[in-house]
């Protein structure tokens, strides 16, 4: 019996084995059996309508710029209750690359509307907004061959697509400057050394320039900024920040008043500065403020190299002048942002020991206690530095920035030794 | 379906525990499988992530630029998956899907790469009802930090899953089914004997001793059927015992009643002179004694059987014991010319019925003188053991026991030669007897040179009453 037992169970046990051998060939390889998530039924079926109207090999694309960066744009663009899906896809072998194909949504069916042809090799921008004040939706696409740009306001409706507007531009802007209630397009237009022209159209069958400036100096390298915006309490405007060469930089303000474009803050010394500054809403109030660069107290006649300045941010006084509104440090390579608050912008300085991508010391400018610091560490220097009350502010590649302190008066005497350590065995390292 | 009982019971239980260890192995089985196959997804997602996380890490250094989305879209996008890019507080940026999104993730794999971690999470789609998994990470591109989030379906995984587990389960119920037949050989090799003897028994029970287990069965049944066999043959011996004495007790009742009888009918038919009828009275008398003796020793028998022997216990003098029943059987050991030697010195004094006690003293004297040849000796010793015993011996120079009879002389109605008469109960109530005493009874003996016999008797500490015994005072100091 006992026999019978164990020969029972040492069958059973065979039996499993056999059992698992072909099971082993249904463990295939997982990988092999990810696929894309399904997209919701309506997705799929537009998806489906998409690709049985573009040619085969084609691909569709994305504006490479803008804020909207999807490749299918779905809305009512001709307002007549039905929605609307616009992509643009890029043809490799064909004379025209770049096509746009619009379909209409009829019965829950995406039937195709048209195709038309886009300029240049690339997508740079799409905008989907009403800049003619016909309650239908405008498509401005914007295309670049290289360095050139052009952009096309269409005018969708009828089941027919109108070029409304055809310009060369280095940037449009779709804002409302003279405030009439609608929206207009701004084109900023620059060749270096050659031009420089902001022109503004408005819709009034058909664009017409509205005003246009075209006496703006061409002699600097490019706009590495152009925003449009609240410039001051009710006034909107156009600050574009020019660079002047790989480093230094100017800003100027324009605004328009009376539909004439004017420069109200004009790119001189007074925002001249050292650094590319980005001039934007800082302080989250609405409105657009123009960065520029400040030597901390003390620093003022070291190489400006070294020097570790602060962003200062100024908004338009409404007449000619600047009003200061806040200020920041900013690491030259962008690696990381210290803000300082309002009521310390005049009082915290940089300890002129501070060396700039090694360490920085914040200190109080009349009692020169130190309020924060950055050090810049190495991996290994830096597994050591976490425990000493550093807390990672970025990293670079072979760097980690390592930030400790308060930009408040809270740290006590006691505690300033420990705070001086870290730096002073940099400076034995080296 | 197998009818209920044990075999049921064994094919059952097999079969449990055959489920249970096929239902664990399958369960661990099929989930080490399924870690497997999520791992493997996970960690390819893992990889990519880790491989476009590097790349970035050299191309994307300084100003961040308009289009860096996209971007990341390119470097970090993988077949298979859609990928979207969040911002920390999980709202869709953009997907590779190319459409419009917006909403807010809040599957758990978001904070958890916020935490710095990969984040992970399995569910459904709620758009597309959808199993997908979901892998997350935090990437820092100068000052800005996004959440690249791969969805891959499992669907497909799911159901090769699915497939795996229906095949395991095919495979575990043809073990099962496997396991079943074995079983019910199993329990047919158990049941058939158990059937077997059940039926032999069953004969045995109607009175058929004579039929026997046959088969050559091991282990407990084995020992269960020869036990049985082992059983019927004792209860026929023990029959046989009984006839034997039914037989034996019958002729020793005819001897003494013929006697009777033939003296009573000559009494009756008169004519005889007083001398010839006082003879004849006695012989009636003394065979009658006899018959009474006879019947006393059944009626003993039967009374010590039941437990229903009831013994006046009292202080006992062991050696004044043995002078009574050398006594008794003087007549007729002078018949045969046997000398009776007492060796006692001082008295022993034990707890017990001496009536009971003389007894068996007496059947054990008489069956010395029995099995004694003429002009022999037997001898009684009386001696107190240091073990708090009290040692009674009886020893004869006789024919003897074999070694065979010996063993079994004790039993009821047992007689080495059935031809000498008695009842063979002497033993057996000396024994019962002796232990009502908690006492022992030993019996060593050898063919031809005589037997001598033991009775073990616990002593007692309590002394007689001193005016008793006046002798006793002399005896004490030897003591």
């Amino acid at each position: 019996m006992k026999l019978n037992k164990r020969v029972v169970r040492r069958l059973a046990a065979a039996w499993l084995m056999l059992g698992m051998l072909p099971a082993c060939t249904f463990i295939s390889d997982p990988v092999s059996q990810m696929k894309a998530p399904e997209l919701s039924a309506d997705k799929a079926s537009l998806m489906t309508a998409i690709n049985s109207w573009i040619p085969a090999g084609s691909s569709l694309i994305r504006p490479i710029n803008g804020d909207n960066d999807s490749s299918i744009f779905t809305d009512d663009f001709d307002n007549n209750g039905r929605m609307d899906t616009l992509v643009f896809y890029l043809t490799p072998n064909e004379a025209v690359l770049i096509h746009g194909l619009l379909l209409e949504k009829q019965e829950g069916e995406w039937v195709k509307k048209l195709v038309f042809d886009g300029k240049g090799t690339q997508l740079d921008s799409v905008d989907i907004r009403d800049v003619s004040g016909d309650g239908t939706k405008n498509i401005i696409a914007g295309y670049s061959r290289g360095e050139e740009k052009g952009m096309v306001v269409y005018n969708y409706s009828g089941g027919e697509l109108d070029e409304l507007l055809n310009q060369p531009y280095t940037k449009y802007l779709l804002d409302d400057l003279n405030e009439d209630g609608i929206e207009d397009v701004t084109i900023v237009y620059f060749k270096r050394n050659e031009i420089a022209t902001i022109t503004t159209y408005q819709y009034n069958e058909g664009f017409k320039v509205l005003d246009s400036l075209d006496d703006i100096d061409p002699y600097f390298s490019n706009y590495y900024n152009i925003v449009s915006g609240k410039v001051a309490k009710n006034k909107e405007g156009i600050v574009l920040d020019s660079a002047v060469d790989s480093r230094s930089a100017y800003t100027t303000l324009v605004v328009m008043e009376n539909n004439k474009l004017r420069v109200v803050i004009p790119g001189d010394a007074r925002t001249f500065k050292d650094r590319k500054i980005v001039s934007k809403d800082i302080d989250n109030d609405g409105i657009i403020e123009i960065g520029l660069l400040e030597p901390p107290k003390g620093w003022e006649y070291f190489d400006p190299e070294t020097i570790p300045y602060f962003n200062s941010y100024y908004k338009w006084d409404g007449k000619d002048g600047l009003d200061f509104a806040a200020k920041l440090y900013q690491d030259p390579a962008d690696r990381f942002v210290i803000n300082i608050s309002p009521e310390w912008n005049e009082k915290v300085t940089v300890d002129t020991r501070s060396v700039l991508n090694e360490s920085l010391k914040f200190i109080m400018a009349d009692t020169g206690e130190t309020v924060a610091e950055v050090s810049f560490f190495t991996e290994d220097e830096w597994s050591r530095a976490r425990t000493d009350g550093w807390e990672l502010l970025g990293r670079d590649l072979d760097k980690f920035i390592g930030y400790r302190g308060e930009l408040e008066q809270s740290t006590s005497g006691g505690d300033k030794g420990k705070i001086t350590a870290p730096i002073e065995r940099k400076g034995i390292d080296e | 379906m197998i009818k209920k009982g044990m075999r049921r019971q064994i094919v059952l239980h097999y079969i449990l525990v055959v489920f249970v260890a096929l239902l664990l192995v399958e369960v661990i089985f099929l989930l080490a499988i399924r870690t497997y196959y999520y791992d493997s997804v996970y960690s390819k997602i893992e990889t990519q992530i880790g491989a476009a996380e590097n790349f970035v890490m050299y191309r994307f250094t300084g100003e961040p630029s308009p289009d860096q989305l996209q971007k990341l879209l390119d470097f970090f996008s993988m077949t298979n998956t859609e990928l979207q890019i969040l911002n920390v507080n999980g709202d869709i940026l953009t997907t590779s899907t190319g459409f419009q999104q917006n909403g807010t993730i809040t599957t758990s794999d978001v904070p958890e790469a916020v935490g710095g971690s990969i984040g992970r999470w399995v569910g459904r789609q709620p758009s597309t009802n959808e199993s997908v998994m979901a892998v997350s990470k935090m990437v820092q591109l100068g000052r800005e930090t996004y959440v690249m989030r791969y969805l891959t379906s499992m669907e497909d995984i799911d159901s090769s899953l699915l497939n795996l587990t229906l095949v395991s389960i095919g495979i575990g119920s043809a073990v099962m089914a496997v396991v079943a037949l074995f079983s019910i050989g199993l329990a047919n090799s158990i049941v058939k004997p158990l059937n077997n003897i059940t039926a032999v028994s069953a004969q045995m029970a109607k009175g058929k001793f004579t039929t026997r287990i046959k088969g050559d069965y091991r282990y407990e049944i084995g020992d269960l059927a020869s036990t049985l066999n082992y059983m019927a043959d004792e209860i026929i011996r023990s029959n046989q015992i009984k006839d034997e004495f039914i037989s034996s007790i019958s002729h020793e009742l005819r001897t003494p009643l013929t006697s009777i009888k033939g003296w009573s009918e000559t009494l009756i038919s008169g004519g005889y002179d007083p001398e010839e009828t006082k003879l004849g009275m006695s012989i009636i008398s003394r065979e009658s004694d006899r018959l009474i003796g006879l019947v006393e020793e059944i009626l003993d028998f039967a009374k010590l059987q039941q437990n229903e022997m009831k013994l006046s216990i009292g202080l006992v003098d062991i050696k004044v014991v043995l002078q009574e029943t050398i006594l008794n059987i003087w007549a007729k050991a002078e018949k045969k010319r046997i000398r009776l030697v007492l060796e006692c010195g001082e008295p022993i004094y034990i707890k017990g019925d001496p009536n009971r006690l003389k007894q068996v003293f007496l059947n054990l004297v008489d069956n010395a003188v029995k099995f004694s040849p003429e002009d022999s000796s037997i001898v009684l010793s009386a001696e107190a053991l240091p073990a708090g015993e009290a040692a009674v011996t009886v020893h004869d120079s006789g024919i003897g026991i074999s070694e065979a009879h010996l063993a079994r002389v004790r039993d009821r109605f047992y007689q080495v030669d059935s031809l000498n008469g008695g009842t063979g109960l002497g033993l057996a109530i000396s024994q019962q007897i002796v232990e009502l005493h908690h006492g022992k009874l030993k019996m060593d003996s050898e063919l031809g040179k005589g037997t001598r016999v033991t009775v073990f008797l616990p002593l007692t500490d309590e002394t007689p009453p001193a005016p008793e015994s006046p002798e006793r005072s002399g005896n004490e100091p030897d003591a």
